[in-house]
């Protein structure tokens, strides 16, 4: 048992060791190797995490997570510019968000949480585009309202419960509430507090701006990074913490929050629809995604939650490899405006096919992973309907069902919007060869592409090796 | 596994295979030594998945025991269910179900893979003759391949969740043949534009299966059936549905079956879930409101057209409507009809004014298909397959005898620029006629026998309704527009072959140079026979009424909850409450409305219902009763005629043979005899005549301006394209650049107007330091 205390705390110890070293070390070359070989080191540490005892959905997110971050950090290492500050930086984003996964502690996990926060802000910060300046500061705003909500909620919980330990406490928070005196309405408020806490990072309409904005800006790794580790970290917070603390209040208000992943959902599909800019697009896709993992969420189904926690993971892959050919792009043609762009991904060859792949796997074809997420919550949404509690009318539920089926098909429209632009037909291709067209792709974003598209292919395929590990 | 799954698992892998090798080894294949190399690698595989099919084929045919029971044609389905994605069921407590994928095989699977993986190879052995040394073409193959690969799996599929699996693969397949199967295609719009089409109706099939699922906690199709078919069969009806109202008549009308604890579905939301998975049909097989995307896949290579409006996407929906037709209640029923009607007319009409040959053929397709949904509107289970089959045959040959004109002809699709081919083009003018002869439905060929079962059995809807529902005439039209439009396709396929292939050439250049490529004629001639013979010689009803008394088995083997059998294959027994008695009883039964084509018509005369009590008995003395439905003259006997009137009321009338509704399928096969022995010769004829010679009647009509509106309207396809740009597309596009200003100006200003105001006070703090130390340029490179 103790050696997988350990297994566990080297999750995010190896990553914080990883990063001592690589800020420590002189050269730039040696720093890059050290940082791949830790995160490896990690997603190895990861892999063990099955032969114990300890289930739940930190288990494969972890898995997942660990996975990522041996991807973002191969592409990192490709990147000239990336320095060893930068690496160690990411290297404590993979410790923090490790942390906050494993984390069996409220105060642990807040800590981690908001540790998360502030490696992406310096990252941010330090290493964004030339508008980072302001971006950064909106982010800072943000995380630390963020911080605030969820720090209330946390002296609320600690005040109704007495300790911070997460197992059990659901039990404890029960009783304290139903011996009279506070009664739901306080569950309720410290309910709310946590989901806009988490709903900032997800994040959902209105509350998404910093998200657009740090795209904008954020250098290639990072931009995987926040679909990767950071809005699904968000994401396992509405799980672990508030539906798991709070469900009698989640069950009271599931149509407000129902309402607010479809309402995010439906306006991110459409604002996608308008974009015009690659990376912009993509951003209010996986915005949209997490609408479908919040609605799936609010509805507290089996399948609605089995296909929220799914997506997380799904989203985190398919939009970071649509970002990751974004900065490919971005790369080559110095910018990433469609019109402008037309026909180019289709000039280097092997980019035209993972170009294809990445955004079938936004648009959610089956045998990638964004449809099994996708099928999952909106069947999850009609088990509402049909379980007959009497709390969940079924003309509301149906409601919600039918707009919800809208905004996966607008989410699909957009993604093919994008192909259409990007990939679109001969003429255009031709001309963009004749401008020069793009290079070939180099080995480490081969590697990467694949990695990640086998990924995608693999929960697709076999999403049990996802719903194994969860206790339902 | 038996041996037939086993089989049609390797029929279905062996074009994925073909993908896979070509995705990866493509390339290198590919140039200009080595392009055919691509294409022979992928005829090989589908010929061996061909192959494949036909030894499942010959094994069902001998039925086999496995698990206890003997399965084979006739007997019961293999049935297999693999577990795939957990969902706790609603109903089901603690205890973990899924989603699950699986394995469904009756003859209906088997007559489907015969069917798709024939025309499938056909299909490629064309496109190796048509392909010219284009380096890309390695592409085209490895889609081809995948498209097959995914509709032999959705044939395949065990639950409905697989059908959705695949469904949503095949419409991929369908836009990626048309963005990428070739490299100098335009047909970027028309594809998006398709998928976008279908992607609407995929919506209404996802919230279909979510109430299946939700309600049963799966949706294998056995489980499906058995639970609901006997809710479809006694659900209540609204006013309007005359069939409902025969299927009433001492039914004991139940208002909803109940599952586990107190998880009802009701009839309106049965009638509900099947309109929404219908839906989804309407979307792949260009029913009518989402009719226009067919024609434009007309920008396809060829043999991808051929593939996608015969045995591909349209197929698919005609395969899902055929698995969910034993849960659609009366009302979806007539709804489905209707659809039917408006779309076949629509396509016929739109078809008769159009100027490229590819979009003849490609509205001619709509309007079939939109027959078969009549088909399965009033009744006709078997007609309805067995006219995909044949329209299968008919329209691969005449697609690709059109691109075998086109390669000809210096690329012309349009009818003004050919004319005179025949005796430049002899092999393609002949067996494009013979195609044009079989869809038309000449005697003999196989247009006849399929469109005559469908529309005998529409004349017998219409007679029965009529009388039996009381509303005059209304319901005539399912009778009357489907012949009309029989005689109008006759016409405008005659006119492609006349302006085609007849009179002087108009363009004299394209005429001189024209010729044919003596590699397409293989596969041209061998369609050519299969559309003439496909009709009578292929034993195609047998299969079909094998499918049907399968089907009947299915259920039956799932219904005793708890036997030992249907327990080991679906873990969890459901106790239907009040309709299940009704699936029990031979008359009112599920399958028996659930195909109630002519299978339920042979079995059921032979036996009084009263002495039957079971369905088992019926299933028995199925093998006894000679299934000759079919004979060489009509389609359909009289006495089968007779026994089919069972199915539109309770066996117990049935038995009397003077019954309303046996004498109502007497007057209407007579009825549709009477047109359908002429019919096609008066669309002919009128075509031959107008187009004879110089065309003398076809100018003097055309100067007139009541046609030239007519036409232009026709020939824009009612103006249906642009009446959704202006009203859907216009609405979504103005909501969505709304909305993207909303967020910009308004969401971003409040959230810039909160960075301001973070600023300000941070700035007011102290740690104005720490502000102007994180916004100094970088330094770190």
């Amino acid at each position: 048992m103790i050696f997988f205390h350990w297994i566990t705390g080297g999750l995010f110890i190896i990553p914080a060791l990883g990063a001592g070293a690589t800020a420590w070390i002189a050269r730039a070359g040696a720093a890059r190797r050290v940082a791949l070989v830790t995160a490896c080191l990690t997603l190895a540490d990861a892999l063990l995490l099955p032969f114990g005892s300890d289930r739940g959905l930190w288990l494969p997110m972890a898995i997942y997570c660990a996975a990522g971050f041996v991807i973002i950090c191969s592409a990192a290492s490709g990147e000239s510019r990336s320095t060893r500050a930068f690496l160690a930086c990411l290297l404590l984003c993979e410790s923090a968000a490790m942390g906050a996964l494993a984390a069996r502690n409220l105060l642990v996990f807040f800590g981690f949480f908001e540790l998360l926060a502030g490696c992406v802000f310096s990252l941010i910060a330090r290493w964004g585009g030339p508008g980072r300046k302001k971006v950064a500061l909106a982010f800072a705003v943000v995380s630390i309202v963020g911080l605030v909500l969820f720090a209330i909620a946390l002296v609320g919980i600690g005040c109704y419960a007495g300790r911070f330990q997460i197992a059990g406490m659901p039990i404890l928070l029960g009783a304290a509430f139903s011996r009279g005196g506070a009664h739901l309405g306080a569950a309720k408020l410290l309910f709310v507090l946590l989901m806009l806490a988490f709903m900032l990072r997800l994040p959902s309409v209105p509350l998404h701006h910093w998200l657009l904005d740090l795209h904008d800006q954020a250098p290639s790794p990072l931009g995987m990074l926040l679909p990767i580790a950071f809005q699904s970290v968000g994401g396992y917070g509405v799980f672990r913490v508030a539906y798991f603390l709070f469900p009698s209040a989640g069950k009271a208000l599931w149509l407000a929050f129902a309402a607010v992943g479809v309402a995010t959902c439906l306006f991110a599909a459409l604002c996608a629809l308008a974009q015009t800019d690659f990376k912009r697009l993509i951003a209010y896709h996986s915005i949209g995604q997490m609408g479908l993992a919040l609605l799936g969420a609010a509805m507290m189904t089996p399948a609605g939650r089995n296909g929220a926690m799914f997506i997380l993971v799904s989203q985190g892959l398919v939009s970071g490899m649509l970002f990751y050919v974004a900065g490919i792009l971005r790369e080559r043609a110095e910018h990433t405006e469609l019109p402008r762009l037309a026909g180019v991904a289709g000039t280097a060859p092997l980019l035209r096919e993972f170009t294809v792949f990445a955004i079938l796997a936004g648009v959610g074809v089956p045998s990638t992973c964004g449809f099994v997420g996708q099928l999952l919550v909106m069947i999850g949404v009609f088990q509402a309907a049909g379980s007959a509690r009497g709390s969940m009318p079924a003309g509301q539920v149906y409601t919600v069902a039918v707009l919800a089926c809208i905004g996966w098909m607008l989410l699909a429209a957009c993604m093919l919007r994008a192909m259409h632009l990007l990939l679109r037909n001969a003429e255009l291709r031709e001309a963009a060869v004749e401008r020069g067209g793009l290079h070939v792709l180099s080995a480490i974003e081969v590697g990467v592409l694949a990695a990640l598209a086998g990924l995608i292919l693999l929960l697709g395929f076999f999403p049990r090796l996802f719903f194994h590990f969860l206790t339902l | 596994m038996p041996v037939p799954a086993v089989f049609l698992m390797l029929a279905a892998l062996l074009p994925l295979a073909a993908f896979v090798a070509l995705l990866l080894f493509g390339r290198r294949m590919g140039g200009a030594t080595g392009g055919p190399l691509a294409g022979w690698i992928a005829t090989a595989l589908i010929t061996g998945s061909f192959a494949c099919s036909m030894v499942a084929m010959v094994s069902w045919y001998n039925p086999h025991t496995w698990r206890g029971v003997k399965r084979g044609m006739g007997e019961y389905p293999i049935h297999r269910d693999l577990p795939w994605i957990p969902i706790a069921s609603a109903n089901s407590g603690t205890s973990t179900s899924y989603l699950s994928l699986g394995v469904y095989v009756d003859s209906l699977t088997i007559a489907m893979f015969a069917m798709v993986t024939l025309v499938a190879v056909l299909v490629h052995f064309f496109t190796l003759g048509w392909i010219r040394r284009d380096d890309e073409s390695w592409r085209l193959f490895a889609i081809l391949g995948l498209a097959t690969s995914c509709t032999l799996w959705l044939m395949l599929a065990g639950t409905l969740v697989q059908v959705l699996v695949f469904w949503e693969l095949v419409g991929c397949c369908a836009y990626l043949l048309q963005a990428f199967g070739r490299q100098t295609s335009g047909g970027w719009r028309g594809a998006a534009r398709g998928w976008v089409s279908q992607l609407i109706g995929d919506g209404a099939f996802v919230i279909g299966l979510g109430i299946l699922v939700s309600h049963l906690g799966n949706a294998g199709m056995a489980h499906v059936w058995s639970a609901l078919g006997g809710l479809a069969a006694a659900a209540p009806t609204a006013a309007g549905s005359a069939l409902a109202a025969a299927s009433h008549v001492g039914a004991a009308s139940s208002g909803s079956a109940t599952f586990g604890r107190g998880n009802a579905i009701s009839g309106t939301l049965l009638t509900l879930t099947g309109l929404a998975l219908f839906g989804g049909a309407m979307g792949r097989c260009a029913q009518f409101p989402l009719q226009g995307w067919l024609a434009d896949s007309i920008e396809n290579p060829p043999p991808a057209a051929a593939l996608t409006q015969t045995v591909t996407a349209t197929a698919a929906g005609i395969y899902l409507v055929a698995r969910i037709y034993p849960i659609l209640t009366p009302d979806a029923r007539l709804f489905i009809a209707i659809i039917g009607v408006t779309t076949l007319t629509m396509g016929g009409l739109i078809a008769l004014a159009q100027s490229d040959i590819r979009r003849v053929l490609a509205w001619s397709t709509v309007s079939q298909m939109g027959f078969i949904m009549l088909a399965f509107g009033v009744g006709s289970w078997i007609g309805a397959i067995f006219l995909l089959i044949t329209h299968a045959f008919a329209k691969s040959l005449l697609i690709l005898g059109a691109a075998s004109v086109m390669a000809g002809a210096r690329l012309e699709p349009r009818l003004a620029g050919l004319g005179g081919l025949w005796r430049r083009m002899p092999v393609t003018a002949a067996t494009f006629g013979v195609g044009v002869l079989a869809m038309a439905g000449m005697p003999l060929l196989s247009g006849y026998y399929s469109h005559g079962v469908v529309l005998s059995h529409a004349a017998a809807f219409a007679q029965f309704a009529t009388h039996a529902g009381g509303r005059a005439w209304g319901y005539r039209i399912f009778f009357a527009l489907p012949m009309a439009m029989m005689i109008v396709g006759a016409f405008y396929l005659a006119r492609v072959w006349m302006l085609t292939f007849a009179g002087k050439p108009r363009d004299p250049g394209t005429a001189r140079h024209a010729r044919e490529y003596p590699a397409m004629w293989l596969p041209l001639t061998l369609l050519a026979g299969l559309s003439i013979i496909s009709g009578y010689a292929l034993n195609i009803p047998d299969l079909l009424r094998g499918a049907v008394a399968e089907t009947r088995r299915a259920i039956e083997e799932r219904a005793p909850a708890g036997a030992a059998i249907g327990a080991s294959i679906m873990p969890r027994s459901v106790s239907i409450m009040p309709g299940s008695a009704s699936i029990m009883r031979p008359g009112a039964s599920t399958m028996p409305r659930g195909a109630n084509g002519a299978p339920s018509r042979t079995s059921r005369d032979s036996i009084d219902p009263k002495i039957a009590p079971n369905s088992a008995s019926i299933a028995l003395a199925d093998q006894h009763v000679p299934l000759s439905a079919l004979d060489e003259t009509w389609p359909m006997s009289p006495r089968s005629a007779a026994a089919s009137g069972a199915e539109l009321v309770e066996p117990a009338e049935s038995s009397a043979m003077a019954s309303p509704a046996a004498l109502a399928h007497e007057r209407g096969e007579a009825l549709a005899l009477a047109w359908m022995r002429w019919g096609w010769l008066v669309g002919i004829a009128l075509a031959v005549a107008i187009y004879w010679g110089d065309r003398r009647i076809a100018c003097l009509l055309g100067r007139a301006l009541p046609v030239r509106w007519v036409g232009r309207w026709l020939g824009e396809a009612m103006f249906f394209d642009d009446l959704y740009e202006w009203t859907l597309v216009k609405l979504i596009l103005g909501t969505s650049s709304a909305c993207a200003a909303f967020d910009e100006h308004v969401l971003g200003g409040i959230s810039n107007g909160a960075v301001r105001l973070g600023r300000k006070l941070a700035l007011r703090g102290r740690s104005r330091q720490v502000i102007a130390r994180v916004t100094t340029p970088a330094d770190g490179k």
